[in-house]
């Protein structure tokens, strides 16, 4: 027998699981959005195509990349790395120019700024606040 | 309404929800294909711009292609301009890769010349024939590109040289 | 002995599970349009290609011509030989390319051979990707100021 009070049970079941169901994707995207190696490999592509495309560049070109913070940032003969602590480390690798000078870098950032120089080579430097 | 009835129809409800969701996701999706190649274009812009440049400035015998250009206005006679620019931008854009190019001259937003390629455009756009609507979901498409190059005439006129390539991506 | 109960127990039970089913269903959807996006990475490799190959005309360290500045879009001749090319783009063992300079003559260079190999295979565009290009040069040698064409052509393992 199908009673008045079925019904409305039945209607608060699903009306607590859409409810939960909601709950859960919010936190979902949060938790996504906030995710930081999606910044950390953003920044090492960004960097990446940066040190290529000035290998283009006729005349003296300098380029500052601010508010970056708790990472570390390694670059080797034809490779960029960004890692932090609990992240695989994102790498991309550039074509190298071996008329220019290696690029040898290692630096832990906390707040500082990146510039990156490009005259007769390309060199990188740490500015801190 | 019956309890059977009312389950039935709850279920249908899910279904048809998450159907609309997938449809109107899928739309989502091949909306946005377009944003992602748009760097892609920008960065290709300076290919085009070393194109027209070299056009400019191809020696002929004691001028360039650039002095030609100014002594064509002049004399009001494009046919030898006309010649050599098919001659070069056929050899540049071959019909399968690049099957498109345009080059234009304008003063004051006025043509003073226009040549290009010999390009049939239905070959790119959508099929007429709707059993063909499947054309829709292909990688391949013809992106445009233009490059604009400002020049000074001796009697101080301002023309614009605009060169425009469209290659299949 | 209550078999009326029992009946009606059973009876809701199996109204169940068809909505059951079908909120499973939805909520496997919803999380699968979240999380399809979100996953996906942003891809760059024609992007990178693109930068890449205007390198060869564009720095005076690999082809383009310097008489005091830099023209970019003039090939230097002489400029145009395996050991230059190999110092001004140093491939990783990812990137191949073949470069053409065609005049009344075909002059090829491919850098990173093994993989500028496999250019033919450019159709297979889950494993490779490929871009190519032709363009419109002017090539000083020595004297002489002559036009040709420089296709370049790029592939990249995924």
């Amino acid at each position: 027998m199908h009673k008045k009070g079925d019904l409305l049970i039945e209607k608060q079941l699903i009306f607590a699981f859409y409810l939960i169901l909601a709950v859960v994707v919010y936190f979902m995207i949060g938790s996504i959005a906030s995710e930081r190696s999606y910044f950390e490999d953003y920044f090492v592509r960004d960097l990446g195509l940066t040190i290529d495309m000035l290998h283009n560049s006729p005349g003296k070109v300098s380029i500052e990349y601010h508010g970056l913070s708790n990472f570390n940032l390694v670059t080797k003969e034809n490779f960029v790395e960004v890692r932090s602590s609990k992240n695989i480390p994102k790498i991309y690798a550039f074509t190298r120019d071996k008329n220019y000078v290696q690029l040898d870098y290692n630096f832990n950032f906390l707040n500082d700024t990146l510039k990156i120089k490009k005259d007769k080579a390309i060199y990188l430097e740490m500015v801190k606040k | 309404m019956k309890k059977g009835e009312s389950a039935i129809t709850f279920v249908f409800s899910l279904i048809f929800l998450a159907i609309v969701i997938t449809i109107f996701y899928a739309l989502f999706l091949l909306s946005s294909v377009n944003k992602a190649n748009f760097s892609i274009n920008q960065v290709s812009l300076s290919d085009v711009n070393i194109n027209l440049i070299n056009y400019l400035r191809t020696p002929l015998n004691t001028t360039t292609v650039y002095d030609l250009m100014i002594n064509s206005y002049y004399n009001n006679d494009y046919r030898e301009l006309e010649t050599l620019s098919e001659n070069i931008f056929n050899r540049v854009y071959d019909n399968e890769r690049c099957p498109l190019w345009n080059i234009k001259g304008e003063i004051n937003n006025e043509k003073f010349f226009e040549f290009e390629s010999k390009f049939d455009a239905r070959k790119y756009t959508l099929s007429q024939n709707p059993r063909n609507f499947l054309r829709i979901f292909t990688d391949d498409y013809l992106a445009t590109r233009s490059s604009s190059f400002d020049i000074v005439f001796p009697d101080n006129k301002k023309a614009k040289i605009t060169l425009l390539e469209g290659c299949v991506e | 002995m209550n078999k009326k109960a029992q009946f009606e127990t059973s009876h809701e039970l199996i109204i169940w599970i068809p909505r059951i089913i079908a909120l499973v269903i939805v909520a496997g959807i919803v999380f699968f349009l979240i999380t399809l996006p979100v996953k996906q990475s942003f891809e760059i490799d024609k992007l990178q290609e693109t930068i890449l190959r205007q390198r060869f005309l564009y720095s005076e360290n690999c082809l383009a011509h310097n008489d005091g500045k830099v023209n970019s879009g003039i090939i230097d001749k002489s400029k145009f030989n395996q050991k230059n090319l190999d110092k001004c783009f140093e491939a990783n063992d990812k990137i191949g390319v073949n470069l053409n300079l065609i005049t009344d003559k075909i002059e090829t260079i491919n850098l990173n051979q093994k993989i500028a190999e496999k250019l033919d295979f450019c159709f297979d565009k889950k494993h490779f990707t490929c871009t190519n290009y032709t363009y419109y040069v002017l090539i000083q040698d020595e004297k002489k100021l002559e036009s040709g064409l420089l296709n370049v052509a790029m592939i990249k393992i995924k």
